[in-house]
């Protein structure tokens, strides 16, 4: 990479630590380094909701999935805006008002503390882990660009953040989230335009093209639950997972904590509903439009270079004879795909049975990549940094490099300082130390940030074979998610009882893992949808049970 | 069920209209571009 991105980069990281340890004499308080003092614009709690919904894997593989698989994945986010309308009339109001620390202590005030600390246990196991995940996942990406190890990358980008987020607190995350979502959009609409300028057919042909490779596809309405994207998963399986995440999951529910009032804080997430699913297709759009580029311009067979020189050196004879096959039939597929353009008949049904063919060799391809290196053979994660490396201009490239950082520090920042809230208030406070000074909280606290990062960063470095990186991520969260939705929706109830939360819960989790191991073919996003109802149905028969037997 | 505010009603609804609109504005590309 050129010195000028590698002075971007580096730019971006110095400045973000700057600012992050510069807002570190507003925090002397707990209520300060862990909710600003409720003090925050909506605005800037908004921004900082996206930014860390917005990972690092959005940047990567939410693109590749675009070149790969279409727009299709958009519909993973449809029930979004509903979820956030929602959790503005219910869940934001209970807990501001609460003037709680953590959703978690919630949960003790309604139910008992065995409620409490059994999901907020839960959240820092699953969060502990997928922190570590999203270290890993531009990770990987790095270490197979720029040949850096796992370790390398783990410093770079996970050091400067576990830094400004002990020392720096809530407001560092805040205020580094608002600039850190600048820096992703204006990369992505910097590439968006980049690609357009590059692809030689206009912007209206190459939708066309796109179209006809079925990377348009948008909807579908088929209510099959085995189908991981489908309008109804994504709509009501999506708005569980949604009204999950936004709703009790610390992590986001600590940045609506910190605007000034319930109001603001409403509107923050309403800023989210917003901005998610356009913010989302441009995304996609982008991974589109790269497919389109790479039809007309000679991209590589393998877009993970690591993997492609393994394969090269091991089988060269064989991966010569795939690529000049792949490189004749990419060929007649630019052919066609300018034939689309120039209205030539029957070039749509001739470019469909190239792309056949040309996907197929690629199958084969990653088939014998999969042999030869012994690990998963899914490529879709390199297609964006392939891009960026070899085809945008200077500068760009390090925007964009910059961009990926930026996503993943805003959402390792702010699950590490949730991680540190949690264990903070909801068990050191509560079990160990119930009577201390500020000082002595405020220290234990960034004690807690900084031995969450540490084992983040650890994690990170094993968490490299766990496969597709987007399904790592919301896979780990789907085991508990829907169960303690239910029970804050039980607790929203009048006649629920602590002992039928409790079991509830108990029931959601072994439901939900039934139905992973017994049925694993039903898509993740309804695990939500059947750990919610569970936990209601059982904590409210319990409930109505307990209460008839003491009457 | 505590009380909203009516602005926050008229944002919320204003927000889940621009996305039915959004929605239906992805299903016309995908309609126009994949027929």
């Amino acid at each position: 990479m050129h010195w000028i991105n590698w002075v971007i980069v580096g730019v971006y990281l110095i400045w973000v630590c700057w600012d992050g340890i510069r807002r570190s004499r507003d925090t002397s308080s707990i209520e300060g380094y862990f909710l600003a003092s409720r003090s925050l614009p909506w605005w800037a709690v908004g921004l900082s909701v996206m930014a860390t919904q917005l990972s690092a894997v959005t940047m990567i593989g939410t693109t590749g999935q675009g070149a790969s698989d279409g727009m299709r994945f958009i519909q993973f986010y449809f029930g979004l805006p509903i979820a956030m309308v929602i959790l503005g009339v219910t869940v934001v109001p209970f807990l501001h008002n609460a003037r709680v620390y953590t959703a978690y202590e919630f949960l003790e005030r309604r139910f008992d503390v065995k409620v409490r600390s059994l999901t907020s246990f839960l959240f820092l196991i699953s969060r502990g882990m997928s922190c570590g995940a999203i270290i890993s996942a531009p990770g990987i990406v790095f270490s197979a660009i720029f040949g850096w190890n796992m370790v390398t990358s783990v410093v770079v980008m996970g050091i400067p953040t576990v830094l400004y987020t002990m020392i720096g607190g809530v407001q560092a995350v805040t205020w580094a989230d608002v600039k850190q979502m600048f820096v992703i959009v204006i990369a992505m609409v910097a590439i968006a335009i980049v690609l357009l300028l590059k692809i030689p057919v206009s912007p209206d042909d190459a939708f066309r093209v796109a179209g006809a490779a079925g990377r348009m596809r948008t909807f579908d309405f088929s209510f099959n639950l085995n189908e991981t994207y489908t309008f109804w998963s994504g709509l009501i399986g999506g708005a569980f997972l949604m009204l999950s995440y936004f709703g009790t999951d610390q992590s986001q529910v600590q940045r609506y904590l910190t605007a000034r009032s319930v109001d603001e804080a409403r509107t923050s997430l309403l800023m989210s509903a917003y901005w998610k699913i356009p913010l989302q297709a441009l995304i996609l759009l982008v991974g589109v439009l790269v497919f389109v580029f790479y039809l007309f311009r000679p991209g590589p067979l393998l877009y993970n270079p690591a993997q492609e020189a393994a394969v090269r050196a091991a089988r060269p004879a064989e991966y010569a004879t795939l690529e000049q096959r792949y490189t004749a039939s990419r060929g007649a597929s630019a052919d066609a795909a300018r034939a689309i353009a120039t209205d030539v008949p029957g070039a749509v049904e001739k470019f469909r049975e190239l792309q056949t063919q040309t996907s197929s060799v690629r199958t084969e391809a990653l088939a014998l990549a999969a042999t030869v290196t012994g690990a998963s053979s899914r490529d879709v994660n390199y297609i964006i940094p392939r891009f960026v490396l070899h085809e945008l201009p200077i500068g760009l490239a390090g925007l964009f490099i910059a961009g990926v950082m930026a996503a993943a520090m805003s959402s390792i920042a702010a699950e590490l300082n949730s991680l540190s809230t949690a264990t903070v208030i909801d068990f050191y406070r509560r079990w160990f130390k119930p009577e201390a000074t500020e000082a002595h909280y405020l220290r234990a606290s960034k004690i807690a940030t900084g031995l969450w990062g540490v084992f983040a960063c650890v994690v990170a470095t094993y968490a490299a074979g766990l496969g597709s990186l987007i399904e790592v991520v919301n896979r780990f969260g789907s085991f508990f998610y829907g169960s303690i939705l239910g029970v804050f929706l039980l607790a929203m109830t009048r006649r629920a009882r602590p002992s039928g939360a409790f079991i509830g819960l108990l029931a959601g989790m072994v439901v939900v893992g039934a139905v992973s191991f017994g049925a694993p073919k039903i898509s993740f996003l309804w695990h939500n949808v059947i750990g919610a109802v569970t936990v209601l149905v059982v904590g409210l028969g319990i409930s109505v049970a307990r209460s008839e037997e003491k009457e | 069920m505590p009380s909203t505010t009516a602005t926050f009603r008229t944002n919320a609804l204003r927000v889940l209209m621009i996305q039915a609109i959004t929605l239906l504005g992805l299903w016309l590309l995908q309609w126009h571009y994949t027929a």
